[in-house]
């Protein structure tokens, strides 16, 4: 885990992925979509998660994590509005974040 | 223009891809490369069929940037090409990849290349199918005989 400040709780009738101490506002709802295997470990394709900005891409994904315990140790890339993001990167705002595991077209 | 499809790819269009490369009087060689689910045996059952999922916006996205490095220029669809096909790129590409469910037996990949030449017939339709494989964020459930099911993993 890289940020033992990430708080998950749950107000204003949505998931929340807080790394602040205290919640200091609401942010945009943010779709958190799971692919492949992932969608059997978290128990669903999609949902909407309130994610407090910026976040480094690390710190999601720990916080998924620790929403998700069954996607931990599992190998993984998070892409932020369609792009693939490395884990130090900071992400400002996002649409739509997507978990993607090793692809198996063809 | 999407390469991805509904179910299994249509066989016909192999015949369709190559009768539209054979009017275009600079092709020399064509290659055509076709995947198909097998009856894998697993300890768990055996492959019955694959249900194909991708991200598609970042499947297209990924298409289209492989197919620049790969060939030069993005996706052109055949029809595009029909009334003059020297205003199209060589070498002269159509694929086709499944969605959703494809039963053993059923194509869920179609590759067809055209080009001047055989060496580069072969090596883009190769590389084609290795970036298709690596690149793009799709994921295959193989269902089984025994109701259950596995991941696909490309070796």
């Amino acid at each position: 885990m890289t940020g033992a400040n990430i708080a998950l709780s749950i107000y204003g009738g949505g998931d929340v992925l807080d790394n602040h101490a205290v919640p200091l506002q609401h942010y945009p709802m943010t779709q958190v979509r799971y692919f492949g295997p992932l969608t059997e470990l978290s128990g669903t394709d999609e949902e909407q998660l309130e994610i407090a900005f910026p976040i480094i891409v690390g710190e999601l994904r720990a916080a998924l994590e620790q929403k998700h315990p069954a996607l931990s140790g599992q190998s993984f890339r998070i892409a932020v509005d369609a792009v693939i993001r490395e884990s130090n990167s900071t992400i400002t705002a996002a649409g739509e974040v997507a978990c993607l595991p090793a692809f198996a077209g063809g | 223009m999407s390469i991805f499809v509904d179910g299994g790819v249509d066989i016909g269009l192999v015949a369709h891809a190559v009768a539209e490369f054979n009017r275009d009087r600079r092709v020399g060689g064509q290659n055509i490369f076709v995947g198909q689910v097998r009856a894998d045996t697993h300890p768990e059952g055996v492959v019955t069929g694959i249900e194909f999922t991708a991200h598609r916006e970042m499947a297209d996205a990924a298409v289209s940037t492989f197919l620049k490095r790969i060939v030069g220029h993005d996706y052109i669809e055949l029809t595009a090409s029909a009334a003059d096909n020297s205003a199209t790129a060589l070498p002269r590409v159509f694929i086709r990849h499944g969605l959703g469910l494809i039963s053993v037996g059923e194509a869920p990949l179609l590759i067809a290349v055209g080009t001047e030449r055989r060496d580069e017939a072969f090596r883009i339709c190769r590389e084609i199918l290795e970036a298709l494989k690596s690149e793009v964020p799709i994921y295959g459930k193989e269902l089984l005989d025994s109701e259950s099911h596995k991941w696909k993993v490309n070796q």
